[in-house]
Formats: C-alpha cells, sequence, structure tokens
C-alpha cells in the first residue's frame, strides 16, 4: 500500500461522510417551480434531427474549446514570430574563410573608392572628392571595407617613400576608424585579420625591406610586429587563429615565414631561400595545413627565368609536396582548386591534390604581377577574376570559355566582398 | 419504477414522472454540488438551476440511458457557474466534525482531514468536480469524460493532476501547521 492509495481512500472516506446526502428541504420547491415552466419543444433540438452516430461522433471529436491550451499556441506563436523578426532582422555573416555568396565589389578609379553591384552595375562613390584613394579591401565578414587615402606621395625623384593613412567604412561609408600616418606602406600587402577587428600591412622607408604593421580597425592604432623579418605578401592561415604566412628576409638569409600574431617573435621559417631561386608565397589551404607557393629560377632582380615556376602545395607538419606546372596560384574559396599560371601564361585550373593545371584563358589575360598572382576567385569561386598586362579586369569562367568584361573598370586591383551564402 | 421510463414520460411533458426524477436524484446531486461548492448556499442555487434545465430541455435528450450522465453534467456545470457569479464573495466553511484521521503510513506524516479539506478548498472548482465525480460518485475515468463532455484521455490527466494537486495543497498545509507549532515551541 502506498500513500497514494492512502490519499485516494481517504478522499472517498471523506467525500461520504461531509456529503451527508439528503433530501433538500427545497425540493418541494424545484418541483413547483418546474411544474410551472414548459418544456423546450422537442423539434428546437437538433439532437433529435440528427443521426445519433453523428452526436456520438461529434461528442467524441469535438469537446469543448481548449480556450487556455489556445491561448498558449498563440502567446507561443508570437513568441516565435518575434525571435523570427529579431534573427531575421540580424545581419548574417559569413565564415572568414569558405565559399561566400558575391556582394559588392570595390574598387578604385581616378583617386576615388567606388563599390559596384557586378550584377545590376549599379555604382557608388564611397571617398571623399578631395582626397586620393587606393586599394580598396573588403573584410572577410565583408561588414567592413578599408583603402589606402595618401598623405604625401611617393617622390619618385628624391626617392622618398610616401605617407599613408588606412581609414575604414562600415557598408553605408561611414567612417569607424582613421589610422596614424604610415610610411612606405606596400599597398598589396594589406590583408584582414580572420576576426575583421585589424589589418596586416608591409611598410617601412626602405621599400626592399618593409617590416608587417598591425592596424587596429578600430582605434586606429599602428603596431610594428618584430619577427625578425621584414617581409612581403600575407596571407592569414584558414583554422588558426593569428597566424600569417608571408615572405620574410633577413640578413642571414629568408624564405617562407609562419608568425603568429600574438607572439610574433617566434617567428619560423618553412621554406628557405636558395640562390638562384626565387620564392613567393600564394596562401593556405582551405584546413590551413599546406602552404602554397610557387618557386622558379631567377632571370634577373624579382623577374622568374621562363619554364622554371613550379607551384608548391607543402604540408608544413608532414613535409609532404605537390608540385604543379604552374606558378602564382590562388586556391579556390572551397579549397578544392588552384587558379595559376601555366608555363605559357595562359590562366588555367589545377586540383589542390596535384596533376595538370588546365588552361581556362588566353595568354597575357593575368599578370603575374599583383598579389603574387594574376588570377584569384570570386567568393562564390563561380568566377576567377584575372587582371590582364594592360590593367583590365576580365571574368573568367572555371571551366573554361571566352571570358566577360566586368561591369567595372579600375585602377588597379578591386576586391569582392563577401556574403552569407 | 423503470427510471428509463420516467424518463421518457418526463421528455414528453409528464411533470410528475420529472418530481420522480427528482425525488430520486436530487440527494446525490445536492451532495455532489456541496462538495464542489464547499457552500450549502451556493449548492442550493445551482441544484435548482440544474433541474430547471434539466425540465426544459428534458425533450431534447434522445437517448434515456444517458439520463444520469446528463443530470450530473447539468449539476456540474451549474455549480462551475455559480462559483463563476459570486466569484467575488468569500465561499463559506461547512465544517464537518470529524476526528484526526490518518491515512497511508503513519511516519509519512501525509497529513490528517483537516488538511485534506484545506487543500481541496485549494483546488480550483473544476478540479474538485472531477474529483467528486470519481471519488465520490464513483464514476470511472470514462463516465466522468463523457459527464464533462471531454475526451477520454484528457479526463484521465485531469484527474491526475487534480489529485497531484491535492497532494501538492496537502504537503503545503502541512509544512505550514508544522512551521507553527515550531514557532510556538521557540
Amino acid at each position: 500500500m502506498n500513500r497514494h492509495d492512502a490519499l485516494e481512500r481517504e478522499l472517498t472516506a471523506w467525500f461520504v461522510d461531509a456529503a451527508m446526502p439528503r433530501t433538500p428541504d427545497y425540493t418541494t420547491d424545484i418541483v413547483k417551480l418546474t411544474a410551472t415552466m414548459r418544456q423546450r419543444p422537442r423539434w428546437t433540438f437538433p439532437e433529435r434531427w440528427v443521426p445519433m452516430s453523428v452526436i456520438t461522433l461529434a461528442r467524441r471529436s469535438i469537446g469543448p474549446v481548449p480556450w487556455r491550451t489556445v491561448a498558449v499556441f498563440v502567446i507561443l506563436g508570437l513568441l516565435l514570430a518575434t525571435v523570427a523578426v529579431i534573427v531575421g532582422s540580424q545581419q548574417r555573416l559569413p565564415a572568414p574563410f569558405g565559399v561566400a555568396a558575391n556582394g559588392l565589389v570595390a574598387y578604385a578609379k581616378d583617386g576615388h573608392i567606388f563599390t559596384v553591384d557586378p550584377a545590376t552595375g549599379s555604382r557608388r562613390s564611397i571617398s571623399s572628392a578631395v582626397a586620393v584613394d587606393e586599394r580598396p579591401l573588403w573584410s572577410l565578414d565583408g561588414t567592413r571595407l578599408a583603402f589606402l587615402r595618401v598623405v604625401r606621395p611617393w617622390d619618385m625623384q628624391r626617392n622618398v617613400a610616401g605617407v599613408h593613412v588606412l581609414v575604414v567604412v562600415d557598408k553605408e561609408a561611414n567612417v569607424i576608424a582613421t589610422s596614424e600616418p604610415i610610411e612606405g606602406i606596400d599597398p598589396d600587402s594589406l590583408a584582414w585579420s580572420p576576426d575583421s577587428r585589424s589589418l596586416i600591412v608591409a611598410a617601412g622607408p626602405d621599400p626592399q625591406s618593409p617590416f608587417l604593421h598591425k592596424i587596429d580597425a578600430v582605434d586606429g592604432a599602428v603596431t610594428q610586429l618584430k619577427t625578425g623579418y621584414t617581409g612581403l605578401d600575407f596571407y592569414l592561415r584558414p583554422a588558426h587563429e593569428n597566424q600569417i604566412l608571408f615572405r620574410g628576409r633577413m640578413p642571414e638569409g629568408g624564405g617562407l615565414v609562419v608568425a603568429s600574431l600574438a607572439e610574433p617573435s617566434g617567428a619560423e621559417l618553412v621554406v628557405k631561400d636558395t640562390a638562384g631561386h626565387l620564392l613567393r608565397p600564394n596562401g593556405w589551404t582551405k584546413d590551413g595545413r599546406s602552404i602554397v607557393y610557387t618557386r622558379g629560377e631567377v632571370a634577373f632582380a624579382d623577374e622568374y627565368k621562363p619554364g622554371t615556376i613550379r607551384l608548391h602545395v607543402l604540408d608544413i607538419e608532414t613535409k609532404l609536396d605537390i608540385e604543379i606546372e604552374a606558378g602564382f596560384g590562388h586556391v579556390s574559396n572551397d579549397g578544392l582548386r588552384i587558379v595559376a599560371l601555366d608555363a605559357a601564361g595562359r590562366p588555367c585550373v589545377a586540383s589542390i591534390d596535384g596533376g595538370p593545371c588546365l588552361p581556362i584563358g588566353e595568354v597575357n589575360q593575368a599578370y603575374a604581377g599583383y598579389h603574387a598572382a594574376g588570377a584569384y576567385w570570386a567568393p562564390s569561386d563561380e568566377w576567377i577574376v584575372v587582371r590582364s598586362v594592360g590593367d583590365r579586369s576580365l571574368l573568367l569562367d572555371p571551366t573554361g570559355g571566352t571570358g566577360e568584361q566586368p561591369t567595372w573598370v579600375a585602377d588597379g586591383a578591386e576586391s569582392w566582398q563577401r556574403l552569407a551564402p | 419504477v423503470d427510471q428509463r421510463d420516467l424518463v421518457e414520460r418526463a421528455g414528453r411533458g409528464d411533470h410528475d414522472a420529472f418530481a420522480q426524477l427528482v425525488d430520486a436524484s436530487i440527494a446525490r446531486l445536492e451532495a455532489v454540488s456541496r462538495l464542489i461548492l464547499r457552500d450549502p448556499e451556493l449548492a442550493r442555487d445551482a441544484v435548482q438551476d440544474a433541474y430547471i434545465r434539466a425540465w426544459r430541455d428534458l425533450p431534447g435528450l434522445r437517448d434515456p440511458e444517458r439520463f444520469d450522465a446528463w443530470l450530473h453534467r447539468l449539476t456540474v456545470n451549474a455549480s462551475l457557474d455559480a462559483v463563476r457569479r459570486r466569484r467575488r464573495r468569500p465561499l463559506e466553511v461547512e465544517l464537518t466534525p470529524s476526528l484526526p484521521t490518518m491515512f497511508g503510513d503513519e511516519s509519512a506524516q501525509v497529513g490528517n482531514r483537516d488538511e485534506l479539506e484545506r487543500g481541496f478548498r485549494h483546488l480550483r472548482p473544476e478540479q474538485r468536480a472531477i474529483l467528486v465525480l470519481h471519488y465520490y460518485v464513483g464514476m470511472p475515468a470514462s463516465a466522468v469524460a463523457e459527464t464533462l463532455e471531454i475526451p477520454m484521455g484528457t479526463a484521465q490527466s485531469r484527474l491526475h493532476r487534480a489529485l497531484a494537486e491535492l497532494r501538492a495543497a496537502i504537503a503545503a498545509e502541512a509544512r505550514s501547521a508544522s512551521n507553527v507549532r515550531g514557532e510556538v515551541v521557540a
């Protein structure tokens, strides 16, 4: 016997004791009262006209309206709708690496920054009319746009480095930050950190020996990163917070260097320069395990000897090295392909796992001088953007074709905004 | 006298037959209403309303076998209506003299009959009604469902919930009484 049984038994007993059924003294009153009343005519009851089975079914299936339940569901529905509105109004952001949707293209023209919708051609001026601005670069989450503003131009006659400030604006072109003046910036070295809070740039009075600098995208503070190397060509490492690949130099030699932005002094030389060869980093594989770089025999200064360039995909842990007969590669956002230049100078696409690099364009459609590669992928991987020797952009289909002229004409490299897929 | 015959005759306007049905059922229905309402005056009004409606609507009752369930439904509904009409008036307490009785395992100290009654008063009238129909009238859950015109599962869950809330109310009463005793001793 349990407590539950005891309660039910006691409840029954108490009901019996408390009820004390008796014929109440108002029984006669009820009888007299009802005797004076007329019954409702039988035909006024719907039950008399409807089959009993239907009535029984209706009783079982309909029942009273559960207003409390209805109210709960209404409240839940309103809450869900509210949450949906809040979530829907919040901006979804793309991951810093991987495939994203194509947004606006930012580019510089005649000293001004513009954004253009590649689909419609609708454009907007971002920078002021009086300043000279260049090298726009979208943050990896697509929420901010950075560009360089010339404070003092490069004095070619006296070989004096120029001075820039970095301007960061939001999507509405509101200025978020303006950096301290920086001397001798290499515009093509500009790179956003994965968290979109800072940028890395190479800068210094001697353009042959620039130092790494970190620029805070909120307060504009500039900090030199003491890696022990001068550096160029920066690539943030996917899946590894704050790590960067760059081409580093120091008096006793250099090569490809991996450094932590948090602890730059612990920079590691992963591929050494060798006499008579040139090295240029081209990026990371999607998982951040392997670096992609170009190596070739030097012809003159920083020029490669034609036909000697090779693309390498090197696992920096296992040292497994895949060699591809091409150079100046750029890994697709899905991490599966590399666009590069073949030995004849044509844009080509190879698998990240190696094999031939299949041409998708013509000679001189891509120029090897930009960003260590003359071609890069649109955020969606739908297009490959190449910059020709004549400095004109062209959109190539990764699977081949004649290509399309874009809706913009830029001075220098453009930047394609990443949006949530 | 066959109740079915009386119901059929009353349904055809025979008031004497209806008077016999009243005599045969009013003690039980008055007790049901009193247990639900815990107020004899309200119960009187509710029972009177129930019989007036029964007399007027009896011609609409197609199945005489369902008369008892139908009459109980009218009584429960009239009782709940009475509560709604006089919500602001405090319910009067009808004290039934009884000796303190332990139920179940005494060591569990579930409480005595006073605590049971006070716990019962904490329940909503709808919950009291379902307990009265099941534990006083003796209706199985299926009959409770038919009487209240709710699905069987709903009747079972409401019955279970009413009992659980009664148990919680009794426990709260017991704790309250224990605290009072503790304060007095201190």
